[in-house]
């Protein structure tokens, strides 16, 4: 029973230290993240991007609702419910799939600059080159617990890999929270 | 707000980032004020990070487990 007890102690501890590295990188992240928020007030001022702000509200939504159905992962492993999790990630996989397109594929393609037209570009491509990049290694690493998840690898009491993707898929979604304002909104013609 | 099941909570917290993010768009589209957009990004950001990411476990390490 003593084991027991000290190895549920040895994880916990193990989990709040994970936790704490975790959000250590989320800290880290961030600052490269400002920096590049900050370059887009210094090169443009209060001007605005023009971009389609209609596709900027459809790629907002969809990354909103991914992150939704991945909060909704998160709780169903942890209430033992496994058809819900694969199905709640495959969800979310497929949204962030849909957001790299919408970004990508459809906003990158209309925008009317390229990524050598000065300021705009280079802010532009950036600031959403980047995210998205970071969009990909999540969707990578939300396929690895997906995979992980179909070989019933994750219990109530121990899915910390869960919890860790979740949180770095809501943390792309809180930079993207800031970035949809600043570069589809915000600014003057 | 924590009485609600954690399941009911995310619809809760979804409904209301959803309604923030419209009216984000309105004050983006009806060239209001760039702080209401700030305001209205930051409110959002706090929900994510309270609901979404529990950054109350890292705060307080005595919340060790899983929910």
């Amino acid at each position: 029973m003593s084991s027991i007890n000290n190895s549920i102690v040895s994880y916990q501890r193990k989990l709040a230290i994970s936790r704490l590295g975790l959000w250590l990188f989320f800290t880290s992240d961030a600052f490269m993240f400002g920096g590049l928020l900050v370059t887009r007030f210094y090169l443009l001022g209060n001007k605005s991007l023009n971009l389609d702000r209609t596709l900027g509200l459809l790629v907002t939504s969809i990354l909103l609702t991914s992150s939704f159905f991945m909060n909704r992962a998160e709780v169903m492993v942890s209430e033992r419910n496994h058809k819900g999790f694969i199905t709640s990630l495959v969800i979310t996989i497929l949204l962030g799939i849909s957001f790299l397109v919408g970004v990508i594929g459809l906003e990158w393609g209309s925008a009317h600059f390229g990524p050598g037209d000065g300021a705009e570009g280079a802010v532009f491509y950036m600031m959403t080159g980047m995210h998205a990049f970071h969009v990909l290694t999540g969707l990578i690493f939300l396929s690895l617990v997906l995979r992980n998840g179909l070989n019933k690898k994750y219990t109530p009491e121990k899915h910390y890999a869960v919890e860790a993707s979740a949180n770095y898929w809501h943390f792309v979604d809180v930079v993207w929270i800031i970035y949809y304002p600043v570069l589809y909104l915000m600014g003057t013609m | 707000m924590t009485k609600l099941s954690p399941l009911k909570r995310g619809v809760v917290i979804f409904i209301i980032l959803g309604v923030l993010t419209a009216i984000e768009y309105y004050f983006g589209v009806n060239d209001f004020p760039s702080i209401l957009l700030w305001t209205v990004a930051i409110i959002k950001i706090l929900l994510v990070l309270q609901f979404f990411m529990h950054i109350n476990k890292v705060i307080n390490p005595n919340q060790g487990g899983h929910e």
